[in-house]
């Protein structure tokens, strides 16, 4: 049945939560204040340590919040988090497969442990195999399916009772691009056809462009909350391929250092270079070393943005100068001694 | 090749009935930054395990800095410094704690010792944080203090599995700018990653699934070998997906 209820899925206010360790305390989340619409994919997208798993555990009802509120589904999981439980699914980064259980039996098991109903579950299991491309694998030892194929059998667990919000903690980390691939035709497809409204955790900055909204998280955070396009809006004309003569790891060294370059990275043979503005550089003696400079307009990524905020955050500060050149004396002259 | 520091031969490795690395064959030279590009499972740590001496093949040939890994594991483990995954620091050891451990566990000594303690604190500003506690430290400093450790006996040839992983990316530029320093004055380099971006920077790489090869050279002619009228300007991950997905269409038509 679609999803009609035009509150947002979840809602967050001021969240906070600190963990202590003996002496040590460390904020994880910081006020985060956000909300993930219904029926879309909302991605939290953030380096390792960004308190991505951290909000997924307060949202799932699993930990507490220090300060700040948040509402599942227009359920305040503080108060009730059994009846958030009972309507969400949650993967968690390693999920529990029973390696020595096959295919059908893990499913069997998840739908005992979630209450399935036995008549429901053939017509459940059907949709999920095909779903998930696993139909001719039901008697294999989930052991021995590759890694993609246990995040593919670990999301067809989480769904086989049917959950209004699905949270995905980084469920394509290390997977091979083919499987991540057919893992973003599963959201995409539960999303459209199935309305569930998904939140999705990823360190890959790429992946931000395949949601439909994003939460950009960093040291407990938020630097951003958006449609991805809006963030990719805010670098327009500022990022350029560079080509020249130059070796490129030399070209990129010397674009780093020129005033008004806040990026300078190696993408095969060029160097994608991002300004602090709008202006296009001058190629012309931007580089002494490199007369034959070219500059080609390149469109900009999400990753762009992720790196001019976190300059303005450190003061626009250049980045750092190059290594200082070490005395070179011949053989394995990199040697500082 | 003269110049190849990494020579390997039809490297293969099995655990009982399966093969982890299936016939791998490459070499690389000196001043080069060489990819192994894969996912979970392909067979990188394996091949890492076996070129760091850690781990025999079952057969092949693997030359390390001109050693025999076979006969002289030991000396060729003296010229290669080694970065694990998630950065294997002593959790409960201070930062200066750390350098120390692993500078002994190098076999330096005294006042070698000492020079290259300060050098790492220096060049790798940890002065600051000498002593904090390694497990305490922000990710972008333990990956510093975990490349300090692994270039205090000053390698020929540094080992990276998967370095930037989940790091900002701040701080994984802060660490490929350290890395194309150190290839500019000749140290090899050797890198395992599942992270696209992170191939671009290679000299050369080769793309493993299920232990074999299916396709190895220089980022752009790799990029370029999946152009297709449709894509014209294919990305390494589709270019990942072409050779992937080619290397499997005649298993399927069989």
């Amino acid at each position: 049945m679609p999803d009609t209820d035009p509150k947002p899925a979840v809602r967050l206010a001021g969240v906070r939560r600190v963990f202590r360790a003996g002496k040590r305390v460390v904020t994880a989340l910081d006020g985060i204040t956000a909300e993930a619409a219904r029926g879309a994919v909302t991605g939290l997208v953030g380096p390792d340590g960004a308190g991505k798993t951290t909000l997924m555990r307060l949202i799932a009802g699993l930990l507490r919040a220090d300060a700040g509120r948040i509402e599942v589904l227009g359920i305040d999981v503080a108060r009730d988090p059994l009846s958030v439980q009972a309507r969400i699914g949650y993967m968690p980064q390693r999920f529990g497969l029973y390696e020595d259980l096959s295919v059908a039996e893990n499913l069997d098991l998840y739908a005992d442990l979630q209450g399935v109903p036995p008549d429901r579950r053939p017509a459940r299991y059907a949709e999920l195999l095909h779903m998930t491309g696993l139909g001719p694998f039901t008697g294999r030892m989930a052991g021995r399916l590759s890694g993609g194929m246990k995040q593919k059998l670990g999301l067809a667990c989480t769904l086989v009772h049917p959950p209004d919000l699905l949270l995905l903690d980084e469920p394509t980390v290390g997977v091979d691009p083919v499987s991540r691939r057919e893992l973003w035709q599963i959201i995409d497809h539960l999303t459209r056809d199935a309305q569930v409204t998904v939140l999705f955790s990823t360190a890959y900055l790429d992946e931000a462009e395949r949601c439909d909204s994003v939460l950009l998280i960093h040291e407990g955070q938020l630097l951003g909350h958006g449609k991805p396009g809006q963030f990719t809006a805010e670098m327009a004309g500022r990022s350029f391929l560079a080509a020249a003569s130059l070796g490129r790891r030399r070209l990129q060294a010397r674009l780093a250092a020129v005033p008004g370059v806040i990026d300078a990275v190696i993408q095969g043979s060029r160097v994608r270079v991002v300004t602090a503005e709008a202006v296009p550089p001058v190629a012309a003696g931007l580089v002494a070393e490199a007369p034959d400079l070219v500059l080609t307009p390149t469109p900009p990524r999400f990753e762009d943005s992720f790196v001019a905020r976190l300059r303005a955050r450190d003061g626009l500060a250049p980045p750092a100068p190059p290594t200082p050149p070490l005395p070179l004396a011949g053989e394995g002259a990199w040697r500082a001694t | 090749m003269a110049g190849d520091v990494i020579a390997v031969a039809h490297l293969t490795r099995r655990f009982g009935a399966f093969v982890a690395v299936d016939d791998v064959s490459f070499t690389v030279a000196r001043g080069e930054i060489f990819g192994l590009l894969g996912a979970n499972g392909a067979g990188k740590s394996t091949t890492f395990r076996m070129l760091c001496g850690l781990l025999p093949p079952t057969s092949g040939t693997l030359r390390v800095a001109g050693f025999d890994l076979r006969g002289a594991a030991a000396s060729a483990r003296g010229r290669i410094g080694y970065m694990a995954q998630k950065f294997s620091l002593y959790g409960d050891l201070s930062v200066a704690q750390n350098l120390r451990f692993f500078s002994s566990a190098y076999r330096l000594t005294g006042a070698r010792q000492r020079a290259r303690v300060a050098w790492a604190e220096t060049e790798f500003e940890l002065g600051p944080m000498r002593d904090a506690t390694a497990r305490d430290l922000p990710l972008g400093f333990k990956q510093r203090l975990a490349l300090a450790c692994a270039l205090m006996h000053e390698p020929d040839i540094l080992f990276l599995d998967e370095p930037t992983s989940g790091v900002d990316p701040l701080a994984r530029r802060e660490f490929w700018r350290r890395i194309n320093a150190l290839a500019e004055q000749g140290v090899t380099v050797l890198v395992t990653t599942h992270f696209m971006e992170e191939a671009e920077y290679c000299d050369r790489l080769v793309i493993m699934a299920q232990g074999a090869v299916l396709a190895a050279g220089e980022p752009e002619a790799i990029k370029q070998g999946a152009r297709t009228a449709t894509q014209p300007d294919p990305t390494m991950e589709d270019a990942f997906i072409a050779v992937i997905e080619a290397a499997q269409a005649p298993a399927q038509a069989a």
